[in-house]
This record gives structure tokens, C-alpha cells and sequence, in this order.
């Protein structure tokens, strides 16, 4: 598509729109941080500004950014519609500064006119990994599986109960900032 | 010349949207970022066509198109997509929509969908 039609003009309007994106994402995962919990309306967003980098990066033909989006795209679909209360969440946070590393360090390659041609596959692959691990513990399946394995009424419910501690809707966040956390709060400032 | 509203949240999209358009002959009346603002603008403009995104904050792309479609039920709406969108792509269909396009598109493609539903 950039070759057909998109101009400077629609490279600058990209660079500028993509690191609004991102600030506005770190603002959701530093919030989130801080109130030890993601909210309904970080997951909304986040997943919003996964949707958005995703189509616009595809235009301009960007496909490991655009894919990488994907990827965390899908993982606050899930989140959002599936609601699974209790996950590793400095893991996910991990997860999200990671692509955000990455696509600044493409951004910055394309500012300085070099091809932003870094592979996203290992990061995609994790972001997959961890997808398929929540989907995993859906609590449903939880459920069944503990049916399956203790039929004994009582010790059924004790252990249904230890796994349903977290309210819906407010997902806590297990630990502080992690590693890659942390060096992202520190570029940030 | 052929109004066009252009309803999406990223104003990259607007504008790639936009640049297409306005080289082929069609007038950009009017962007609107969410799809509250694009029932609005619809209601005020009264374009010919509106090229309508599907995931946006405050009101989605598919309520927009419902508001449109019950105070215009002749209104002509094409729904700009992503990929993985498919069951949204249906029931916008079922909810009026002319066509949809599917994000990344080509500028041809672009402009012979909104060609087909304006005849």
C-alpha cells in the first residue's frame, strides 16, 4: 500500500498516531500497576490500541508490527470476554512492555529512514503461549477437571473456593514491577 | 460529486481513507472519531456514503450504524474491517450495512466497493 499511495505525509501521521498509542498504553499498564489490578476499562483500551496499531501498521506494510499487535490483541480479547479473574499478571504486564519495546525500536528505525525489519516471531510465540495457557485455566474447564479428578463433594467445593478468591471484573496483579517493567517505567521518565 | 462521511478513532485510517477518496473524485464532507459523533455528523452532513470503522470508543461502529440506518433507512454505510472481524462483518450486514472493506486495503478496492453501493 505505501508504495501505491502513502506519502510522507502518511509515514509522519503514522509515527506520530503510533507513539501516542504507546504512551497511552503505558499510562493503562502504569495505572494498573499502581492500583494492583487491570480494570475493565484498561482491558477495553488496550485492546483498542491493539486494533488500531494492527490495521494501521498493516497498511503501511509494517507485518511484524502489525502481527505482534495481533497477538496481544488477541490475548485482551480474551481477557475482555471470557473474564478469567486470576492469572499471572506481572507476566502479562511483562508481555505488553515487551511489545511495546519493539515497536518503539521499529519506530525509531523508521525515523532514522532505515527498514523497520525486526522479527516479532519470538515475541508473538510467547504472547501465543501465554494465550494458551489462560485458555487453559478458563475456570469452567478448571471446574470440570477437578470434577473429574475429586468426586468427593466436600473436597470439591474446598478447592473450587481457594481458586475463586478474586472477584470478577477486578483482576489483581500478583507481583510489583518486574524486570522489564521497570526499564520501561525508567524510559519512560 | 459523491459526499462521503469517514467514521473511524485512528486519524491515520482518516486520512489514508481520505486520501483515496478525494483523488477519485469523491468530497470528504466530513471525519468523525467515534461512532457517537458520527451519528451526529450523519444527521448534520446527510453525505451520500459513510465508511464506518468497527472497534472505537464511546459508541462502536455497529451501534452507529443501527442510529443511522433508523433515522435514514436509506442510508448507505460500508463498514471498514480488520481481519478476525468476520462474525462483526455479518451482523453488520444484517444490520443494514451496503458492503464492508477489510483493513489493509487497496486504494482500487476502496473506491470501485464505494463506486458499486452508490449505483
Amino acid at each position: 500500500m505505501s508504495d501505491q499511495f502513502l506519502g510522507d505525509q502518511m509515514l509522519d501521521m503514522f509515527i506520530f498516531e503510533t507513539a501516542q498509542l504507546l504512551e497511552q498504553l503505558e499510562a493503562c499498564i502504569l495505572d494498573a500497576e499502581k492500583d494492583g489490578a487491570y480494570s475493565r476499562d484498561a482491558i477495553n483500551e488496550i485492546f483498542r490500541i491493539m486494533h488500531t496499531l494492527k490495521g494501521s501498521s498493516a497498511m503501511m506494510r509494517y507485518d511484524d508490527i502489525s502481527s505482534l499487535a495481533h497477538s496481544i490483541e488477541d490475548l485482551f480479547y480474551f481477557l475482555r470476554e471470557e473474564n478469567p479473574g486470576i492469572i499471572e499478571y506481572s507476566e502479562l504486564t511483562d508481555l505488553v512492555l515487551a511489545g511495546v519495546d519493539f515497536v518503539k525500536s521499529q519506530i525509531e528505525k523508521i525515523k532514522s529512514g532505515s527498514a523497520a525489519d525486526d522479527d516479532a516471531s519470538k515475541l508473538i510465540a510467547d504472547n501465543r503461549e501465554f494465550l494458551a495457557k489462560l485458555k487453559g485455566s478458563d475456570p469452567a474447564k478448571q471446574e470440570a477437571d477437578t470434577a473429574k479428578k475429586d468426586p468427593t463433594p466436600g473436597n470439591r467445593n474446598r478447592t473450587l473456593k481457594s481458586k475463586t478468591v478474586l472477584p470478577a471484573g477486578n483482576m489483581q496483579i500478583r507481583s510489583g514491577l518486574s524486570s522489564v517493567s521497570r526499564k520501561a517505567v525508567k524510559w519512560r521518565t | 460529486m459523491k459526499k462521503v462521511l469517514i467514521v473511524d478513532d485512528a486519524a491515520f485510517m482518516r486520512a489514508a481513507i481520505k486520501t483515496i477518496l478525494e483523488r477519485n473524485g469523491f468530497e470528504v464532507v466530513g471525519e468523525a472519531e467515534n461512532g457517537a459523533i458520527g451519528v451526529r455528523k450523519y444527521q448534520e452532513l446527510r453525505p451520500d456514503i459513510v465508511t464506518m470503522d468497527i472497534t472505537m470508543p464511546e459508541m462502536t461502529g455497529l451501534e452507529a450504524l443501527k442510529h443511522i440506518r433508523s433515522f435514514d433507512p436509506d442510508a448507505k454505510v460500508i463498514m471498514i474491517t480488520a481481519m478476525g472481524q468476520e462474525h462483526l462483518v455479518k451482523e453488520a450486514i444484517l444490520s443494514g450495512a451496503k458492503s464492508f472493506i477489510v483493513k489493509p486495503f487497496k486504494e482500487d478496492h476502496v473506491v470501485q466497493t464505494l463506486k458499486k453501493v452508490l449505483n
